[in-house]
């Protein structure tokens, strides 16, 4: 535990614990009476995630049907304390094959117990002991191989009018690694700094091709960051398995793999005209796969009929939105959804209909918003064997939203 | 790889206890292991497993690693209850620490740590001296992290056995993570220590620097936190350290990118070059901004570092207004955080687009957030001279919407840009009038009100509008009195005609007559003396300049600031409060309570109590039993001084009251056990009263005798009983005949409670008056006893106790030990104290102690939960009680005594 933390609470949506780790005894038993009483049992849950009750302090996130509770009673690193939950979760997922509730938790407490001890590495107690933290030593494969998976995903902020408010595009290198032995790697991608310092070193002028600017880049702890910082080549020696080796902030120059044109004409108090029209603006031979575009409507509605071009559409109540989906979404064409809406007449309400955004989601394969690719991922290995490496690119949606 | 474990939560039918500790205690070793996770889930739901000690601690001793961490983990729950039994496990745990895997050695040295019993503490000294030293660096990492604890549990032990010294060797350990949790062990120390304990010398600095580059994670932060107190000697040292630094600002651990943040800002103060700052605030800003696409607990912790790094360095973020827009989703805390920095960063420049994001956020769902989007247009305007006008066209766009809260709101802001730019903008005045009627919020109609007054001259009607509001004067809160008084008057000074002439009459009427208001009545008398005496210099004092606003909301003070930039990431910058402000950890709080040797100081703190009892308990309560409260709590509750009422009152009541007094010529009965003299024959002219409060079938009596030893017949007795902690009266008329000299008579005196509450922390002082025709008032002092309160619908369910002595915080848990009392058999001390409504829960055995539940109720609903921990036949009782009312406790453990002792 990397906080000085009194305790550590796992509580399900009742307050009951499922787990209770105490690290220090100045603060008492009754913690999750008193979060129980004056955090879950409040309208203040969900309106802070760091809360003071007496001269105690708790920090608490929710996942899935779990409260994670942190108490602690002195000055503690709080960014600390929540980076650590979300690890811990993170490794927990792992361990339990995916799903992290209160049924895993359950199954696994002892387990749970067990990682609580130990900082929330991997097979932390395998590898403690060695010189590189995170890796072990003597690791032998048969076949040496390196899986790179690039995921994007695209934020978008638009405008009813068409203007772009806010786009930015968070990206992060996944990387799976069987490799024998100590292996020194070294990623190259089409960033301008990293070219550009190459050019130099090289003294040759850039090759062609289209390079792209990265705003901001934050590394696993497994880069040499002083190395990035004089030579900008990312270089390291990888942990075995799974694990992100990088995320990068991109907001200059991003494709949008859509485009999202609506009109909502209300007419009258109690009928409404809906168009939306979706443009596919990556490459033809592309698709987007699990297409869903979320159109709100008023609470009132109480009929609607669609006509689609292209899936399925349908008025789900629950969320008060249209839901459009279309499972293939080929590159450059254009569906358009057209629907009328009809709606509960009230008197009542004064208030106009405030509308929420347009949501949307999908995944582009082997498509990146901001255009970066792998240019090389070089492997070396005092034993010299050969290595294979994969990359898949996807891009999928963030928070998709045009204002309607 | 998914677990089956929930299968250890399902109970069986009957006596769980009993089979697990047969299973405990199985041959084999699959079952006691399974019997093991049984017991650590019964744990985890809060079922009290502490009796299967024994039973877990003999399953200490096995090879399998993961046993050995559920037993440990078992260990540290339970060691506190059961201190003695966990000295069994000592020898475990010495061996354990020499065991040959590394692992074993570090567990059994971080469970000691974890035990915070003095005897295991003791034991804990030697294995953890050997394992600073261990060839394993897990091993000495995790010792290093003990010495900590340890700290904690005896701070002087540690210096004693020099472990300090070794925790500081430790920061030249070759291994980087050794060197991390050893800073570690020294800042937490460091913090709970007065002393200068751990300081940073240059050689440390580089060091620590060097091992930054190769350590995990967490210790990175932990070197970074420790490095940020650090105060370079010149700009030179600043930048080098700088310069190590940076590259932090890459990782992928938001953790450390703001401890990285915290390090670079504090040496930013003393680099003077511009370029150097210019170079290093760009290279701060994209960092930053990738926090935002973090989970949304950790967005809300960086937006709140963001905004005193923002007050502090402006220029850092100045271009990233954008990333701060809210999304739709963002949870209702990230979007509040991020107005407020919107507010911040706005400028000439951006004011546009920040004021079309505004207004979109004004008709979105959330109220709280919407008076917040409105807010913020009003103060940019404030701020942003040039920007004023459109952020005033957007919000009468707002308020053409009509939606009422919308409204409110923008009228509140609209008065503070009347401030801000006076003459500028009274053209709208029209606009705003139009919804006067839909105000219904008192900042909001001050606002107005405040408006209507401010600009009477140019509002045509200004005297409707107000007569419209004063006809509800008595009726509005005193926000809208006092700017109602106020914009009366300035009414008046500008249109000194017929109309608001009545209505100032009815104003200063309404707010000086008719009001308890203090505030509003004082503004009154000063504006009609003001206006009766000299008009004109009413004009100058009530119409006189004001001096210009500006934004200065949410700006923290200079120094605090410096103070909450040194702590980023931690608490201190989430709440913007010093850290001194909430922690309350008292070093010395928690321990000793439940160990069985008390400091010698204990037994006269006792009899200090006793003499005060037998003062007749006339000082206050808090005297005894707030050293206890204190030393067990980190928080003590203010020791109140509080006097106890004075007995000079007596006399006054008597005089006044004399009619209530009750004549007594009716018999009384004599009989009943011997009663204590109050009022003995010789201060009582021969006449001698004994008295004692008694309960009988559920009701409360005051049982007197009365004596009389002089020479005539007493007749004509009266009782009176003073102000007292429980409001305790006469419920009818004192009932004694006529006393013939040498008679005596015996009187039951029923009693009600909640009559005349006396204010002040609770007591047991009860003063009662009595008279008869022939002598004078005689005053003594009785003592209360609270058993007698104790309702016959006191008794608890098992669950229910548990479920109250669990919601109670441990402050309200108070103690007692009573030295002298000896409990020959636990039957007859169970009847006694049913007898006296304090009624039996539960009884366990805690080593040769017997320990014993009760509750008991006093009226009014207030509870006591009672553990009673003694050795039969041995003198010497416990007495803890956890109540939500403490301040009741030396009343109930008088009581209690009183009834032990019976």
């Amino acid at each position: 535990m990397p906080v000085a933390a009194s305790a550590i609470y796992f509580l399900n949506l009742r307050g009951d614990v499922l787990i209770n780790r105490l690290y220090r005894d100045d603060v008492g038993g009754n913690m999750v009476d008193a979060f129980r009483m004056h955090i879950m049992q409040t309208k203040e849950l969900g309106t802070c995630p760091v809360r003071q009750i007496g001269g105690c302090s708790f920090f608490y996130m929710r996942i899935s049907n779990v409260y994670i509770v942190i108490v602690v009673s002195s000055n503690a690193n709080v960014a600390c304390a929540f980076k650590f939950v979300v690890e811990a979760v993170a490794l927990f997922k792992s361990y339990f094959g995916g799903a992290f509730d209160e049924d895993a938790i359950r199954n696994n407490f002892v387990l749970i117990y067990e990682l609580l001890d130990d900082k929330p590495v991997p097979n932390a107690t395998l590898q403690v002991t060695g010189a590189v933290g995170w890796r072990r030593e003597g690791l032998v494969y048969k076949k040496n191989e390196v899986f790179l998976d690039i995921v994007e995903s695209v934020n978008l902020l638009m405008s009813s009018k068409g203007s772009v408010l806010r786009c930015d595009v968070t990206g992060k290198i996944l990387m799976k690694c069987f490799l024998s032995g100590m292996p020194d790697l070294k990623l190259g991608l089409n960033d301008k700094i990293g070219l550009e310092k190459e050019s130099q070193l090289k003294s040759r002028p850039p090759k062609s091709g289209k390079t792209i600017e990265l705003d901001d880049v934050t590394f696993h702890q497994c880069v040499n960051l002083t190395r990035f910082n004089s030579e900008k080549t990312v270089s390291f020696v990888p942990p075995d398995g799974e694990f992100e080796l990088m995320k990068y902030r991109i907001t200059e120059g991003v494709n949008l793999p859509f485009r999202v044109l609506p009109t909502i004409k209300e007419l009258g108090r109690t009928r409404m005209e809906v168009n939306v029209k979706v443009k596919s603006v990556f490459g033809a031979k592309m698709f987007a796969l699990g297409v869903v575009i979320k159109i709100p409507v008023p609470k009132q509605t109480a009929k609607t009929s669609f006509q689609v071009t292209s899936g399925r559409a349908k008025y789900q109540a629950s969320i008060d939105c249209l839901v459009w989906k279309i499972r293939k979404f080929p590159g450059q064409t254009e569906p358009t959804l057209s629907a009328e809406v009809e709606l509960i007449s009230t008197m009542a309400e004064k208030k106009s209909w405030t509308r929420p955004p347009i949501q949307m989601e999908f995944q582009v394969p082997m498509f990146t918003a901001s255009g970066l690719r792998v240019r090389f991922l070089k492997v070396w290995e005092k034993s010299g064997y050969n290595t294979v490496e994969w990359v898949r690119y996807i891009t999928k949606a963030g928070s998709y939203e045009i204002r309607c | 790889m998914s677990g089956h474990d929930s299968k250890y939560f399902s109970t069986t039918k009957k006596g769980e206890i009993p089979e697990l500790k047969e299973e405990l205690n199985s041959q084999y070793k699959d079952k006691r292991k399974d019997a093991v996770k049984k017991v650590i889930a019964a744990m985890t739901v809060g079922k009290d497993v502490s009796s299967l000690f024994t039973d877990v601690v003999n399953c200490m001793q096995t090879e399998n690693l993961e046993l050995k961490k559920l037993v440990y983990l078992y260990l540290i729950n339970y060691a506190k209850s059961q201190p003695d039994l966990a000295i069994l496990a000592v020898n475990t745990f010495v061996k354990d620490s020499q065991d040959p895997n590394p692992l074993i050695r570090a567990l059994a040295v971080r469970t000691m740590g974890c035990i915070r019993v003095d005897k295991i503490t003791e034991y804990l000294c030697d294995p953890l001296q050997r394992c600073l030293k261990d060839d394993d660096p897990y091993v000495r990492k995790t010792a290093a992290i003990c010495v900590a604890k340890l700290y904690d549990i005896n701070a002087e032990l540690v210096e004693d056995r020099g472990f300090l010294d070794s925790l500081k060797d430790l920061i030249s350990d070759n291994n980087p993570m050794v060197v991390a949790n050893a800073v570690a062990a020294l800042a937490e120390i460091q913090e709970n220590s007065s002393g200068p304990i751990f300081e940073i010398t240059t050689p440390t600095l580089t060091k620590l620097l060097t091992a930054l580059n190769e350590c995990t994670e967490w210790g990175q932060v932990f070197i970074l936190d420790a490095l940020s107190r650090y105060k370079a000697s010149d700009a030179r040292e600043a930048e080098n350290i700088v310069e190590r630094v940076t590259p932090r600002l890459q990782h992928a651990n938001c953790a450390v990118v703001l401890s990285a943040v915290k390090m670079i800002l504090q040496q930013m103060e003393l680099i003077t070059s511009t370029d150097v700052v210019r170079n290093l605030c760009k290279k701060m800003a994209p960092p930053l901004v990738t926090l935002l696409s973090a989970e949304p607990e950790i967005q809300y912790v960086a937006l709140r570092n963001i905004n005193l790094i923002v007050q502090r360095r402006p220029t850092i973020l100045a271009h990233e207004i954008k990333v701060f827009f809210c999304k739709y989703n963002d949870p209702i805390y990230v979007k509040m955080e991020k107005l407020e920095i919107m507010i911040k960063l706005a400028s000439d420049r951006n004011i546009d687009q920040v004021l079309l994001e505004f207004k979109e956020y004004a008709t979105e769902v959330d109220v709280d957030f919407v008076r917040k989007a409105v807010r913020a247009i009003g103060r940019c305007a404030i701020k942003l001279e040039r920007a004023a006008e459109r952020c005033i066209s957007v919000l009468l766009e707002l308020i053409k919407i009509k939606v009422n809260y919308v409204v409110q709101e923008a009228i509140i802001v609209i008065k503070d840009i009347f401030r801000r730019y006076p003459n500028t903008y009274e053209s709208i005045i029209a606009t705003l009038c139009e919804s006067l009627d839909t105000l219904d919020e008192p900042e909001a109609k001050a606002s107005m009100i405040w408006i209507i007054g401010e600009y009477a001259e140019r509002i045509d009607n200004a005297d409707e509008l107000l007569e419209s509001f004063l006809e509800s004067f008595p009726e509005e809160p005193p926000q809208v009195q006092l700017q109602l008084l106020t914009a009366t008057v300035k009414l008046f000074l500008k249109k000194p005609t017929e109309g608001p002439q009545q209505m100032i009459q009815v104003v200063l009427n309404n707010a000086t007559v008719e009001t308890d208001n203090p505030d509003l009545r004082d503004r009154a008398y000063i504006y009609w003396r003001l206006l009766s005496t000299d008009p004109e210099a009413a004009k100058d004092v009530v119409l006189a300049e004001k001096p210009v606003i500006s934004d200065d909301s949410n700006q923290l003070d200079s120094t605090l600031l410096d103070e909450l930039l040194a702590n980023i990431a931690t608490l201190s910058s989430v709440y913007h409060k010093p850290p001194d402000a909430f922690v309350t950890r008292a070093k010395t709080a928690t321990q000793k309570t439940e160990d069985d040797d008390y400091p010698d100081g204990n037994e006269t703190r006792y009899s200090e109590t006793l003499s005060n009892a037998a003062n007749g308990g006339a000082s206050p309560p808090s005297s005894s039993s707030v050293p206890h409260a204190a030393a067990r709590q980190p928080a003590p509750a203010p020791a109140a001084p509080a006097p106890a009422a004075v007995p000079d009152l007596l006399s006054d009541l008597i005089g006044l009251d004399n009619n209530q007094i009750v004549p007594a010529d009716q018999p009384a009965t004599s009989s009943g056990p011997p009663l204590p003299i109050l009022l003995p024959a010789g201060s009582g002219q021969g006449l001698q009263i004994s008295a004692q409060l008694v309960r009988q079938d559920g009701q409360i009596f005051y049982s007197l005798q009365f004596e009389n030893n002089t020479q005539i017949t007493l007749d004509g007795f009266m009782i009176q009983f003073n102000k007292n902690s429980f409001g305790l009266a006469a419920a009818g008329p004192l009932q004694v005949p006529p006393l013939a000299p040498g008679a005596s008579a015996r009187t039951l005196l029923p009693m009600v409670l909640f009559q005349n509450m006396s204010t002040g922390p609770p007591n047991t002082l009860l003063q009662v008056a009595v008279k008869n025709s022939q002598q004078p008032v005689w005053y003594f002092n009785d003592k209360i006893l609270l058993h007698v309160f104790f309702t016959e619908d006191g008794r608890m369910e098992r669950t229910s106790f548990l479920e109250t002595w669990r919601s109670l915080p441990d402050s309200n848990e108070v103690l007692k030990e009573f030295p002298g009392i000896v409990v020959t058999s636990a039957e007859a001390t169970l009847d006694q104290l049913a007898a006296s409504n304090m009624f039996f829960i539960a009884k366990r055995k805690h080593a040769n102690q017997d320990v014993f539940y009760f509750s008991a109720k006093i009226p009014r609903g207030t509870p006591f939960l009672i553990e009673l921990t003694t050795i039969i036949g041995n003198p010497g009782v416990k007495c803890a009680i956890k109540t939500p009312n403490p301040e009741m406790a030396p009343l109930f453990f008088e009581a209690i005594e009183t009834l032990l002792k019976a």
